[in-house]
C-alpha cells in the first residue's frame, strides 16, 4: 500500500499534510494525518524524501535570540512516532546545508548525507572540495567522510531534489559545465556517477522515481512554446541506460506548472494553474494528469495551495522508529555544545507522553496492573523493565509498605497489613493475595520468609510426584501475584536424600535482589565435608546457578545460620557461627564478595536474630536465664551508619515470647504466648509499644508452628517475565 | 545590588515579570540565563497565560524550606482540577522545576488511582487504541486487579 502526502499551505499560511490510499480507489481514500508538533516550529520546512516507510523533511528552528536551527526530521506517519535531528552548522553558510536521506535496506538503519559546497569566494585550494558528513540513527552521531570519495571536487551539489531506490541514494549535481547523476551507497557509503546520455546533460532535470525505477523530467523549458507543455519523463533502464518513456504533450487550458511525482500507476501528479477569469490570480491546484486520455480533473484531489509549494512523497507502511523514542537529537562532540539550544528542546510540544510518565511512576501497583489496558503506550510503558526498575525506588508511594505474618501452615494463615503512619494501624488489614498456586504441592519451611525490593522468598520442600523431596525457594510478587519456583540444586547430598530436621544439612540459602539492576539473587552455601563451605549463585536473569570460588569466603569453616538474613541496600547480612563464637557477614548483591561485619565481643557468645527497621540492621539478642523470674529481657542493638552497634533498647516483659521483627514507625511485632494444652501452645500475635508498655492486639493467634513476618514495599518486580505464575525453574548446574 | 528582572512570554503572548532569582528555580531558565544572559523576554510556547500565572505564584513563594514540601503539597491541592493539575505538571516538567512537577504528578495520580479505564482515558485525553477483544485478552492477565 502506498499512500501520498501532500504539503499544502493555504493562505493562512497553515501547513496540511494529506495522505491517499494509492490503489484503485484513488482518490477516495483520503486522509488526514496528526503532524508531528516539532514540524509546527520549524519554517521553511520541505520534504526531502520517503524510504522505507520514513518521510523525511528539513526546517529550520528559530531560536529566541533569533538564530537558526537546520534541522531534519524523521518521521514513520504509519505508526505517528518522529525524531528531529540537529543538523551540524559548520560556520557561516551561506546556504542551507544539503542534507540526503535514505535508509540502508540492509541494516534499515536510516542515514543522513550532509553535503557543504565550499564557498565560491573561498581560495583556490579545493584540497577539502566538498565536505561529507554522515549521521545514523543507531550511532546518533554525526561522522566526517573523508571527502576522496566524491566523484569530483568542484560539484555544486542542487538541493532540490533526490530519490532513494534500493540502496542508492542519487541526487543531480552541475560540474560547472554539465549536468551529471551523482548516487551515493546507503551500505559502503561510496559517491558514484551515473552516465548520462549528452542530450540530458545541458539543462536542469527533475528527478523521481516510478515504482524502483529512476526518472528524469525534462521540462524543454527553453524549447516550449506559449501555448503546450512539453514534459519529456525518462526513465533509467536495468543496464543503466536512459529511455524516453513518454512525453506529455498537454495542449488543454490549463498549463502545467510542474510534475510532483507519479502515482504507483505511472499517472504523473501535476501542478497546474487555475483562474477563473482572464483577470484573476491563478490559484495553483495539485491534480492526476492522465496521459493516455491528456485529461485533468480539476476537482479530483481537492487541494490547491498558498504561498508555497507543493510538496509529495509517496510512502510505504513500516515500523522503523518503533524502537526508538520521540524525541531530539543534538550535535554531539561539536565544537560548541549548546545547552542553550537544549533547554529551548525542552519547551517543544512533544513532552505529553513524558508528563504521562512521571504520573505512571506515581501510581500503585495496583492501578498500573488495571492502566495497562488504557492504551498501547501504557501497556509497552509499564511492561518495560526500565519501568519497572525505577517505579520500585521509593518515595513515590506513601501506602505502599506492608507488613505480611504467617502464623500457621496452611493458605489461610497468610494475613497482611499496611504499615501506615497513621493511627488506623492495624485496622487496614487488607485481603491477603492467594498464595501461588506451587504451594499446594510444596511445604515451606516454618521458618522464615525474606523480603528485598518487594519479592517474598519463602523456602521448602516440593513433593515430587515419585514422593521425593525437591529443596527450592518461591520468588513471590504478592502485589502483582506473580511467583516463580527455583530448584536449589543438591550437590553432594545422596540421591533421593529427605532432608533431616537439622540445619546442618539443609543448606543455607540466602536472598536478594541488587538494587542497581533489579535482578533477583540467590545464594546458596552448602556446608560440606565441614571445613569447606561451596558457594553458588543464582541469578533470575541468567536462570543459571554457577560457583563462586570459596576463597571470597572470610573464613572457610563457618557454619552458616540458617533462615537468619537481612537485605539492606546492596548487602544481604547473615549469622554465622565459628565453632567459638558467632559473626555477622555480609554479601554484596552487586559485586558477589563476601565480608564480615565487626561485631561487639558481647554480641560474639549467643545466638542473635536478625531483623532491619527502615533501612538499618537490627540485632535481637534475647537475654536467657538472666533472671529467676519469669521476665524475658530482649536488648535491641542496631548498626549506625559508621558500622558500630548502638544498644537501641531493651524490652523487659513476661509475656513476650519473641519477636517476630518491626514495623516501620520501630515498635517491635511480638508473638505472646497466652496458653499451652496438650502441649500445643496457643499464642498472639501483636505490637508491643515500648513507651506505653503495652501490647496492641493484630488479632491474630497462632497455631501450632512458630509465626513469622516481613515487610515489604509494592513492587512490579517479576512482572515481564512471561512465565506463567508459579513456573518452576529447574536451572541447570553450571 | 539592584534585583534584575526577567520577561516570560506565555503561549498567547503575555508577558509575566519575574525576579531572575527566583526564576532560577527552574532549572531551564537557569540554564538560558547562563547561556545568553537572557536579556529580552523569554518564550515559554507549551505553557499559556494561567498556567504561568500559577508557576509564577509559585516562584515567588516566601517559604521557610522547612515548610516547603507542605506548601507545595497545599498549593497543589488547592488546584485540584486535573486539567489544571496536567497544564502545572507540564509546565514544570519544561521548565524543570522539580519540587512542583512531583507534588503535581504525585497529586494526579492520587486522583485517578481508582478511576475506572474510561475514566483516565477521558482524564488524561487517552485514546483507546485497542478493540473491546484486545482489551479483554490484556484484563484477563491481571482478572484479579478488575
Amino acid at each position: 500500500m502506498i499512500r501520498y502526502e501532500v504539503k499544502n499551505e493555504t493562505e493562512s499560511e497553515e501547513v496540511k499534510y494529506v495522505c491517499f490510499v494509492d490503489d484503485d480507489t484513488f482518490p477516495q481514500n483520503k486522509f488526514a494525518l496528526p503532524v508531528p508538533p516539532i514540524l509546527l516550529s520549524l519554517h521553511g520546512c520541505g520534504i526531502i524524501d520517503t524510504s522505507c516507510g520514513l518521510v523525511c523533511l528539513e526546517g529550520s528552528l528559530r531560536k529566541s535570540d533569533n538564530s537558526e536551527t537546520d534541522m531534519v526530521v524523521l518521521w514513520n506517519p504509519s505508526i505517528r512516532k518522529s525524531i528531529a535531528i540537529v543538523v551540524p552548522n559548520d560556520g557561516p553558510s551561506r546556504f542551507y546545508p544539503l542534507v540526503g536521506f535514505g535508509v540502508c535496506p540492509e541494516t534499515k538503519d536510516p542515514k543522513l548525507v550532509k553535503i557543504s559546497s565550499k564557498n565560491d569566494d573561498d581560495d583556490d585550494d579545493d584540497d577539502d572540495g566538498n565536505q561529507v558528513m554522515v549521521f545514523t540513527l543507531s550511532s546518533r552521531e554525526w561522522r566526517c567522510l573523508s571527502s576522496n570519495h566524491l566523484p569530483r571536487k568542484s560539484l555544486v551539489f542542487d538541493n532540490s531534489s533526490q530519490t532513494v531506490i534500493g540502496r542508492f541514494l542519487y541526487r543531480f549535481v552541475f560540474n560547472g559545465e554539465l549536468y551529471l547523476i551523482s548516487s551515493f551507497d546507503l551500505t559502503n557509503e561510496e559517491f558514484g556517477e551515473v552516465p548520462l546520455p549528452d542530450s540530458l546533460r545541458r539543462s536542469y532535470l527533475f528527478i523521481s522515481k516510478l515504482r524502483e525505477s529512476l526518472v528524469l523530467i525534462d521540462d524543454n523549458e527553453e524549447s516550449t512554446t506559449e501555448d503546450i507543455d512539453v514534459f519529456d519523463i525518462w526513465m533509467m533502464m536495468e543496464d543503466g541506460a536512459f529511455t524516453k518513456l513518454f512525453i506529455i504533450n498537454n495542449a488543454s487550458v490549463e498549463r502545467i506548472i510542474r510534475i510532483m511525482g507519479f502515482k504507483k500507476t505511472g499517472e504523473p501528479l501535476v501542478e497546474i494553474d487555475v483562474r477563473e477569469d482572464d483577470n484573476s490570480d491563478p490559484t495553483p491546484v495539485l491534480v492526476v494528469y492522465e496521459p493516455c486520455l491528456d485529461h485533468i480533473n480539476i476537482n479530483d484531489l481537492g487541494i490547491c495551495r498558498g504561498a508555497a509549494f507543493f510538496a509529495m512523497c509517496s510512502y510505504n507502511k513500516s515500523l522503523l522508529l518503533l524502537d526508538y523514542d520521540d524525541g531530539i537529537i543534538l550535535i554531539r562532540n561539536p565544537k560548541k555544545q549548546n545547552s542553550l539550544l537544549n533547554s529551548y528542546m525542552k519547551m517543544l510540544p512533544w513532552l505529553e507522553f513524558d508528563i504521562q510518565v512521571e504520573i505512571l511512576k506515581r501510581l500503585p501497583v495496583k492501578s498500573l496492573i488495571q492502566f495497562r489496558s488504557v492504551c498501547k503506550a501504557w501497556k509497552s510503558l509499564i511492561d518495560s523493565s526500565p519501568f519497572i526498575s525505577d517505579h520500585n525506588n521509593v518515595g513515590h508511594h506513601p501506602l505502599s509498605e506492608h507488613l505480611m505474618i504467617k502464623c500457621g501452615a496452611s493458605e489461610e494463615n497468610y494475613v497482611c497489613f499496611v504499615d501506615d503512619d497513621s493511627d488506623s494501624f492495624p485496622q487496614n488489614k487488607f485481603a491477603t493475595p492467594p498464595v501461588p498456586p506451587i504451594f499446594r504441592l510444596f511445604w515451606p519451611f516454618n521458618t522464615a520468609i525474606h523480603s528485598s525490593c518487594g519479592l517474598l522468598c519463602v523456602e521448602g520442600l516440593l513433593r515430587e510426584p515419585d514422593n521425593s523431596k525437591t529443596h527450592m525457594v518461591v520468588l513471590w510478587n504478592p502485589s502483582i501475584r506473580k511467583s516463580i519456583a527455583i530448584v536449589v540444586p543438591n550437590v553432594g547430598a545422596p540421591s533421593g536424600f529427605i532432608y533431616a530436621a537439622t540445619s546442618r544439612v539443609i543448606p543455607f540459602v540466602g536472598f536478594g535482589v541488587c538494587p542497581e539492576t533489579k535482578d533477583p539473587k540467590l545464594i546458596k552455601i552448602s556446608s560440606r565435608n565441614d571445613d569447606e563451605n561451596q558457594v553458588m549463585v543464582f541469578t533470575l536473569s541468567s536462570r543459571e546457578w554457577r560457583c563462586l570460588s570459596s576463597n571470597q569466603l572470610p573464613l572457610k569453616s563457618l557454619e552458616f545460620k540458617n533462615y537468619c538474613q537481612t537485605v539492606i541496600g546492596r548487602f544481604l547480612y547473615g549469622l554465622a557461627f565459628d565453632g567459638e563464637f558467632y559473626l555477622i557477614w555480609s554479601f554484596d548483591l552487586s559485586t558477589d564478595e563476601f565480608r564480615e561485619v565487626p561485631l561487639p565481643d558481647s554480641l560474639r557468645r549467643s545466638y542473635l536474630d536478625m531483623s532491619k527497621v527502615r533501612e538499618s540492621l537490627v540485632l535481637i539478642d534475647e537475654e536467657k536465664g538472666h533472671s529467676s523470674t519469669d521476665m524475658q529481657v530482649f536488648d535491641v542493638w542496631m548498626m549506625m551508619e559508621d558500622g558500630a552497634f548502638t544498644k537501641l533498647f531493651t524490652i523487659k516483659k513476661a509475656s513476650i515470647e519473641r519477636i517476630l521483627g518491626f514495623r516501620k514507625t520501630g515498635e517491635p511485632v511480638v508473638e505472646i504466648e497466652i496458653e499451652i494444652v496438650d502441649d500445643v501452645t496457643t499464642a498472639l500475635i501483636g505490637v508491643y509499644e515500648p513507651c506505653l508498655d503495652h501490647i496492641k492486639d493484630l488479632g491474630i493467634c497462632r497455631s501450632a508452628t512458630f509465626s513469622v513476618m516481613c515487610s515489604y514495599n509494592e513492587s512490579l518486580l517479576l512482572l515481564d517475565h512471561d512465565d506463567d505464575d508459579g513456573c518452576i525453574v529447574r536451572a541447570v548446574e553450571n | 545590588m539592584s534585583k534584575k528582572t526577567l520577561t516570560l512570554m506565555s503561549k498567547d503572548k503575555q508577558l509575566f515579570n519575574i525576579e531572575e532569582h527566583l526564576a532560577v528555580q527552574s532549572v531551564t531558565i537557569r540554564n538560558m540565563v547562563k547561556e545568553d544572559g537572557a536579556s529580552s523576554v523569554i518564550p515559554l510556547p507549551r505553557v499559556d497565560s494561567e498556567t504561568l500565572a500559577l508557576v509564577i505564584e509559585y516562584l515567588n513563594r516566601q517559604q521557610a524550606p522547612e515548610e516547603d514540601e507542605d506548601y507545595v503539597k497545599k498549593f497543589v491541592d488547592e488546584r485540584g482540577e486535573i486539567p489544571t493539575l496536567l497544564e502545572l505538571a507540564q509546565a514544570a516538567l519544561d521548565l524543570d522545576i522539580k519540587k512542583l512537577m512531583d507534588a503535581a504528578c504525585m497529586k494526579v495520580a492520587d486522583l485517578i488511582k481508582d478511576f475506572t479505564l474510561e475514566e483516565v482515558r477521558e482524564a488524561l485525553r487517552i485514546e483507546n487504541d485497542r478493540t473491546p477483544e484486545e482489551e479483554k485478552a490484556i484484563r484477563d492477565e491481571f482478572q484479579w486487579a478488575f
